[in-house]
């Protein structure tokens, strides 16, 4: 068609022809939708931009949610579409936000402190973000952290609630499981505050210091892991007349250790809070895991002491049973007087006195440390507990408490239900010790802290393995030390009224 | 705007180059606080807030050439003696930046959308990055294609009104060789209202293919003049051109697309020129030359359908971007 020569050909001037001038303003189909989409587009937009910025003029709660960033943790879920209950508008929350906070200081160069004195820059306390916080996590209990007011000064941004806890994470966020720069921030240096102290960068042998725990188990219970754990364990069956039989058992560590988070609770008080099912070890109790085979060691003159008496009460309880078996012996003597005695008086002295020579005789044997001493099948305190002095002649000494903890960090937190998958001796290797190869005798290991080391936890806590953050064992505010939770004392001293607690502040205004 | 290796020129080196070392910059100071605070630094943090800024007046920006393209400043050069820049020079700037927000947006976001707005201004960015990608990836294949398949290429616009002229052209050519007028006769002002409209208001008739340019000139023989047949007429061509031809030149659609491609179109007119008598296979040529003009027509079509298809999302979202824009703003000093 280019040719001129071709069928059809046209001059560019036929063509031009063809098309009229004002071709330009007719709209296609294509300047249609362009135009019109775009005009559909931008009023749609239009109407719901200016409907949330209005909203957020009067206060709609449905148009000021479309601002959020997210929904908040489930515990402030009943304050998720009211920006104001932890929100001081035109202030930035974020400890990072130095951004905004610039912008926000070009505009407000001059910010009333909270208590009414200009303050420039702004510190943290005076653009609200704590004082809406604390509102509700009260503030007059334990102080936020040991060191605050020390020679440890956190930045304004730190040192606001948010700086460590921000929320729009989703409600299942766990607003505790802050990010471990929050804690290194200040526990990465602080030897340059406290030479004594180590500085925690990471949870690795290098950046973590040993766990704090004592050089021996305080514990005064005396106590044999291995033994317990040798197959073949005698278990007591008392019959009449007859002595124990030998019903073998095998023990293994969660016979003793049990879990049980609702018993935990009722057992330890409120001292450490709420703690998660089988995370810790029920309290070791003689009724509970020892009373089934050692039942025999409190057998003595053919009466069973019961466990938990004191020392006197022990020897009073003895005192009763052999002057029981006295009396019975001196039922038969009225009909068989004795010459130059008085009937009555003269044995009932001569039966104190072989009471008392009976109870010389036993007492030594029940604290005695040589367990020989004791007569087998007889009751032997000292076969398990240790006492506080050396007793004096005759009299009792007083057994130490047990004092088994079932607590061994204090400022952690470990979960023994997380870890139930795992061998027990695979982190505690010292409750299996091997016999001594001189006596092949078991040693006593109750003076071991079984806890595993750093070393043990590692080896599965590290980066790309189990979590190794340091919110996975620690908790800064309320962990198992509730005193620490800035909101303890709110609990403990006084309630909101219901509408101020679901404004999040008081009618009458933030104070 | 069309790049080749030739014309990549000063121009879009100096835009690659700024581009990428104001990526490169921001990524530095990015990467930095990431690995300071160990976390992804928000949207309000320094790095964040300056990306953000940056990028929302990069999207101003963007918006800005809606309109330099209007009326009002399509042909200013300057305002208030600050010169505006060449068309070329526009839309280089408006390539470039786009594509430099796209990570200045992302080192603002940290991949994180947030809530409604903030998700929907994001999801709106995204779409106009990747429409105006599409945009000039199109933009640089297709106008070459058109230009190869489409030698008949018209004003798009007037694609039906030519395709109606060629269809009175076609029944001038029958008409012409000795065949009978149709007794309904095609007023071309029916497909062209505009036309119509003008010509009317100009008390002109409206008979064979309209020219609505200047004064109506009739370049053929009246069709609704009834001829006195000198010769014989072609029933083979009147049948094809009733029954084929016309609706193809009319519409660009014919009964069973039997003109709708090359080789189609090839075998029709070859078996019509069979059937026809030898002094009439000239016509058959002329009718087959308008009927590969409409064809490249409704190519041309279809080409330019694609070539500025992309703007019907493009601008809209654009507008929509804006406006999120100044909500995101809002909300973000308010409740940060």
């Amino acid at each position: 068609m280019n040719a001129p020569d071709q069928p059809g050909w046209e001059s560019a001037k036929q063509r031009t022809r063809r098309i009229a001038l004002d071709y330009y303003r007719s709209w296609t189909r294509l300047d249609w939708a362009k135009r019109g989409c775009s005009a559909l587009f931008g009023l749609l937009t239009a109407v719901y931009v200016l409907w949330t910025i209005g909203g957020w003029l009067v206060g709609s709660e449905g148009a000021s949610k479309q601002f959020s960033p997210g929904p908040v943790a489930g515990v402030h879920q009943a304050w998720n579409g009211k920006c104001s209950a932890c929100h001081v508008q035109f202030a930035a929350l974020r400890a990072d936000a130095e951004g905004t906070r610039w912008m926000l200081g070009l505009f407000t160069p001059q910010i009333i402190a909270a208590d009414g004195t200009l303050a420039n820059p702004p510190p943290a306390e005076a653009l609200g973000s704590n004082r809406q916080c604390l509102h509700c996590h009260m503030k007059n209990g334990a102080d936020h952290h040991p060191l605050t007011g020390s020679a440890v000064e956190l930045a304004p941004q730190e040192a606001t609630c948010a700086g460590c806890h921000f929320d729009h994470q989703g409600i299942d966020a766990d607003l505790n499981r802050v990010a471990n720069e929050k804690c290194t921030n200040c526990h990465g240096k602080l030897k340059t505050y406290d030479s004594t102290q180590h500085n925690v960068s990471a949870f690795n042998v290098a950046g973590h210091p040993p766990f704090a725990l004592p050089a021996t188990d305080p514990g005064n219970i005396k106590f044999n892991h291995a033994q317990h754990l040798l197959p073949w364990q005698m278990k007591w069956e008392p019959r009449a007349g007859e002595p124990p039989p030998s019903l073998k058992m095998q023990l293994v560590c969660a016979d003793c250790h049990q879990f049980d988070e609702a018993k935990m609770r009722s057992e330890s008080g409120s001292e450490f809070g709420q703690v998660a099912a089988g995370a810790y070890s029920l309290p070791i109790r003689y009724e509970d895991h020892c009373a089934s085979c050692h039942r025999g060691d409190l057998q003595v003159a053919g009466g069973q002491i019961p466990h938990g008496l004191k020392a006197a009460e022990v020897r009073e309880f003895l005192a009763g049973v052999v002057g029981r078996e006295s009396a019975d012996t001196a039922k038969l003597s009225p009909n068989q007087p004795i010459p130059g005695k008085k009937p009555g008086d003269n044995l009932a002295q001569e039966r104190d006195a072989s009471v008392q020579r009976r109870l010389d005789a036993i007492l030594p044997t029940l604290w005695s440390p040589d367990e020989e001493f004791a007569p087998k099948h007889e009751a032997h305190c000292a076969k398990c507990h240790r006492f506080d002095t050396p007793p004096a002649a005759g009299q009792m000494p007083a057994v130490l408490a047990a004092n088994i903890r079932s607590f061994w960090f204090q400022h952690a937190k470990f979960d023994h239900a997380t870890h139930r998958a795992v061998n027990c001796a695979d982190c505690h290797p010292q409750a299996e010790a091997p016999p001594a190869a001189a006596t092949g005798d078991i040693p006593l290991d109750d003076h071991l802290v079984m806890i595993p080391p750093l070393e043990t936890c590692v080896k599965c806590h590290a980066p790309g393995k189990a979590r190794d953050d340091c919110a996975e064992c620690h908790r800064y505010h309320a962990g198992n030390w509730q005193p620490h939770g800035p909101g303890h004392a709110r609990r403990a001293a006084g309630q909101q009224d219901f509408s101020d607690f679901m404004r999040g502040f008081p009618a009458a205004g933030v104070k | 705007m069309l790049f080749n290796r030739a014309k990549f020129g000063l121009l879009h080196s100096t835009w690659l180059v700024l581009s990428l070392v104001i990526t490169g910059v921001c990524g530095a100071w990015y990467a930095s606080t990431w690995i300071a605070n160990g976390r992804l630094p928000g949207g309000g943090s320094s790095v964040g807030f300056a990306c953000g800024v940056f990028a929302g007046l990069i999207c101003l920006f963007e918006f800005a050439l809606v309109f330099k393209k209007t009326w009002l400043f399509r042909t200013c050069r300057s305002i208030l003696g600050i010169p505006l820049g060449s068309a070329r020079w526009w839309m280089a700037a408006h390539i470039w930046l786009g594509l430099l927000a796209v990570p200045l947006v992302m080192y603002h976001t940290s991949l994180h959308f947030g809530g409604l707005l903030s998700t929907l201004l994001a999801v709106a960015f995204y779409i106009v990055i990747a429409s105006g990608v599409l945009g000039l990836v199109l933009q640089n294949i297709l106008p070459k294609l058109m230009t190869n398949l489409v030698q008949e290429e018209t004003i798009y616009s007037q694609i039906d009104s030519v395709g109606a002229q060629l269809a009175a052209d076609a029944e001038r050519l029958v008409l012409v060789f000795g065949g009978q007028p149709t007794t309904e006769v095609h007023d071309p002002a029916e497909h062209d209202p505009l036309a119509a409209r003008r010509a009317r208001e100009r008390g002109l008739p409206v008979v064979g293919a309209a020219r609505h340019v200047g004064t109506l000139v009739k370049l053929s023989r009246d069709p609704r003049v009834p001829t006195t047949a000198e010769r014989e007429g072609s029933p083979e061509l009147e049948r094809a051109l009733q029954n084929d031809v016309l609706e193809f030149l009319r519409t660009g659609h014919g009964e069973g697309g039997r003109l709708g491609s090359v080789s189609r179109l090839k075998w029709y007119f070859d078996d019509l020129r069979e059937h026809v008598r030898p002094e009439a296979r000239e016509v058959v040529e002329q009718l087959r030359a308008l009927c590969e003009r409409r064809r490249q027509l409704n190519l041309q079509s279809k080409i330019h359908f694609w070539l500025h298809c992309w703007l019907s999302v493009h601008l809209p979202l654009s507008v929509a971007l804006v406006w999120l824009l100044v909500g995101h703003v809002v909300g973000a000093l308010v409740y940060n």
